[in-house]
């Protein structure tokens, strides 16, 4: 039994001063006897552990960029208990033998959950579908061909239908590669300014159009990640109001970051889709402050510290940003933007689960005990050594924050 | 003058008014019998080319030459170039063997700034990517200088390849920083995205030219475009080249510049190259000076 005193728990929706313990169980209870030793909270904040829809866990095959040794101690770092893997790895997660194993491996590492996705078709290629069927038997929770968006329409309409015989969440990484793939900033500006092509808006809303056409045609729910500008965001919200079963996510760092961030060429704010400008930016910070968002995902992209190294134009794309997205939310959202942390928490927790219809993480009594304590006073440098995961492409480094994840709680053990 | 020059915006007008003055007695110099001057002597000039170039390379060493200073050449095969990590150790490399200037050309916008990070001594950008090309720009607005006097209300018309020309962001934060007026016209699928507000743009050749004093061709730079960006050269050449028929009725104390290497018959016909409105080939001289300029105004601090 575990016991802790004068922190504020998060409980329906509000912060409350509650006393509370991990029973011998790992489980959670309000029934403390009195005079038992506690850990003193002193006003920390106490929140049920997070959830990514987007990770990029890159095992197996890419281990020299990340391994599930570091993944899961970098999101047990940064609060959450479970992690969405995406699915381009190498050997590509298109059957049901590399589930198993991401499945399996994962295991071993309890301090957090691993959902492993699988491809939509062989090899990320866009050409023959994957065995998502026997991917579900295996324990893959939904499919993406993230990255490599299929480009043939064809092939997606048979992919979307597929995927929904097996009823898998789809996600959509929503990208012309004819229109993009010169780019390596946002068009305009930027690129001009940096001589490197450009990224138009017009590679992601393109195709996200195409998506909500067939998602409303073939009547099939798709989840649409990582949108970036304001003009993709309008054309879903309008497509909800018509009645189209489409969703979509926010990165934080699309909430945070700018294409100005990338012109003195620092390549760990090179992202795909790139960082647009102020106006798209604020205009998805006012989407989160007026509830229409449907997630918050990390798109957590590690890479080795060679490859982000010198010409932008030869250093992969992505942010390893599972350690410190919690707590760039908080500055951005809640001590920038002023949006208190308890409207917008849901977005990386309860409503990403219900997207995919898994169960929640509630501090309740009797269950088991997953959550975070955060000290939302506390103001910090990030060193290198702050960032868990093996993918130090991290543009926080050197910076200074607020708020600090002090410890976490995984399945009653305390796993940071 | 600031430490490292790699793009425009690290020289205040001043700075660059006070290279052409310096650059005007660098340009007389050599005319003389006896071309070299001892500014240099005992230091280190690395010319590091990552791209095949050959007028800027040999401007830069003979300026570099004719100051007296010492010379090292680091040109590295395309191949190579794609292990990113091996620019970062061949810095280390020279810098292990105490390079003062590095002159830096790279097909990667961004390198030359990078590499200021990691060395002791100076960074001149020789030229990255679609990026900057400073001393092209120095060198072309002091070619104007000399010929008018001034640049502040001249015309200025550019035709060519935009898109992925570095010359012009130099060229243009330079022109706009000694108070030029830019008209650019080229096909719009040779344009970016976004240009400095300051700058005009038309397709009509007619227009573009009609009050210029200084009409510039930019190289097309085939090897850089993707396909379906011109219907062919011919189309492009009528439409856009630098041609005696669009520009017969201007006025006449006009120039016509080039940053070469020149492809006669599409960005700029051979009649007008070799016209007497044409400056091109004392570009290349003024580059000499100008470059040589540079480096004294580098060890002026």
């Amino acid at each position: 039994m575990k016991t802790f005193k004068d922190g504020l728990v998060f409980l329906n929706g509000k912060f409350v001063k509650k006393d509370f313990a991990i029973d011998n169980n790992g489980k959670i209870t309000f029934k403390i006897s009195k005079g038992v030793k506690a850990e003193d909270l002193k006003g920390k904040k106490v929140i049920p552990s997070l959830f990514d829809l987007h990770t990029h866990t890159r095992c197996p095959g890419q281990e020299y960029k990340e391994d599930f040794d570091h993944i899961t101690k970098a999101a047990s770092h940064g609060g959450f208990s479970e992690i969405c893997a995406m699915p381009n790895t190498k050997p590509v997660a298109d059957n049901e033998a590399i589930i198993d194993y991401i499945v399996l491996e994962a295991e071993k590492f309890p301090r957090c959950k691993i959902y492993p996705f699988g491809s939509m078709t062989v090899n990320l290629e866009g050409k023959k579908l994957s065995r998502m069927g026997l991917m579900k038997q295996s324990g893959a929770i939904g499919v993406t061909d993230d990255g490599m968006c299929i480009q043939n329409t064809s092939t997606m309409v048979k992919a979307m239908q597929y995927a929904s015989t097996h009823d898998l969440f789809i996600m959509d990484h929503a990208e012309d590669i004819n229109l993009s793939s010169q780019g390596q900033v946002n068009e305009g500006e930027t690129s001009y300014k940096m001589g490197y092509g450009g990224i138009p808006e017009i590679a992601e809303t393109t195709v996200i159009l195409r998506d909500i056409e067939l998602s409303r045609y073939l009547e099939i729910p798709i989840h649409i990640t990582h949108v970036s500008t304001k003009r993709s965001a309008e054309l879903i919200l309008k497509a909800k109001a018509d009645g189209v079963q489409v969703t979509f996510d926010i990165t934080p760092h699309h909430l945070s970051f700018t294409e100005k961030d990338c012109l003195g060429f620092n390549t760990d704010f090179k992202v795909n889709p790139p960082l647009r400008n102020e106006k798209d930016r604020k205009f998805l910070v006012d989407l989160v402050k007026r509830g229409k968002v449907d997630a918050i995902a990390t798109d957590h992209a590690p890479h080795a510290e060679f490859e982000k190294e010198f010409a932008f134009n030869n250093a992969p794309f992505g942010i390893s940003s599972l350690d410190t997205a919690f707590v760039l939310l908080y500055n951005t959202l809640t001590i920038k933007a002023k949006i208190p942390l308890e409207k917008w928490i849901e977005f990386i927790s309860s409503k990403p689960r219900n997207l995919l219809k898994l169960p929640q993480k509630e501090l309740k009594e009797g269950v088991m005990a997953n959550f975070f304590i955060f000290d939302s006073e506390k103001k910090w440098k990030i060193n290198a050594d702050d960032i868990f995961s093996k993918g130090k492409n991290n543009p926080l480094i050197g910076k200074i924050l607020n708020g600090k994840i002090i410890n976490t709680y995984f399945r009653g053990k305390k796993v940071y | 003058m600031k430490k490292h020059l790699i793009t425009i915006s690290d020289l205040s007008k001043n700075e660059i008014i006070e290279i052409f003055k310096q650059g005007k007695v660098f340009k007389d110099i050599l005319q003389r019998p006896i071309k070299k001057i001892p500014t240099l002597r005992g230091k280190t000039v690395g010319l590091l080319f990552f791209e095949p170039s050959t007028r800027t390379k040999l401007s830069f060493e003979l300026a570099a030459k004719r100051m007296s200073a010492d010379t090292i050449n680091f040109s590295a095969s395309t191949s190579s170039l794609k292990k990113n990590e091996s620019i970062k150790d061949t810095i280390m490399t020279l810098e292990a063997m105490k390079i003062d200037i590095y002159v830096v050309r790279h097909p990667s916008p961004g390198v030359p700034a990078m590499i200021t990070k990691i060395i002791k001594g100076s960074v001149i950008n020789a030229g990255d990517g679609a990026h900057a090309h400073p001393t092209q720009g120095i060198l072309d607005a002091y070619t104007v200088w000399e010929k008018f006097g001034d640049v502040k209300g001249l015309h200025i018309a550019i035709l060519g390849d935009v898109k992925y020309s570095r010359v012009i962001r130099s060229d243009i934060e330079i022109f706009l920083k000694l108070g030029a007026h830019l008209t650019l016209c080229t096909a719009k699928t040779l344009m970016p995205n976004w240009i400095d507000p300051k700058v005009k743009y038309t397709t009509n050749i007619e227009k573009a030219v009609k009050d210029a004093d200084v009409i510039m061709g930019l190289r097309m730079q085939k090897e850089r475009q993707d396909s379906a960006i011109i219907p062919d050269e011919i189309e492009f050449n009528t439409f856009f080249g630098i041609k005696n028929i669009k520009i017969a009725n201007k006025k006449n104390n006009y120039i016509v510049m080039h940053p070469g290497p020149i492809n006669r018959g599409i960005e700029i016909d051979g009649d007008i190259a070799d016209s007497k409105h044409s400056v091109i080939n004392e570009q290349v001289t003024n580059g000499l000076a100008t470059r040589m300029a540079i480096f004294y105004a580098l060890f002026q601090g």
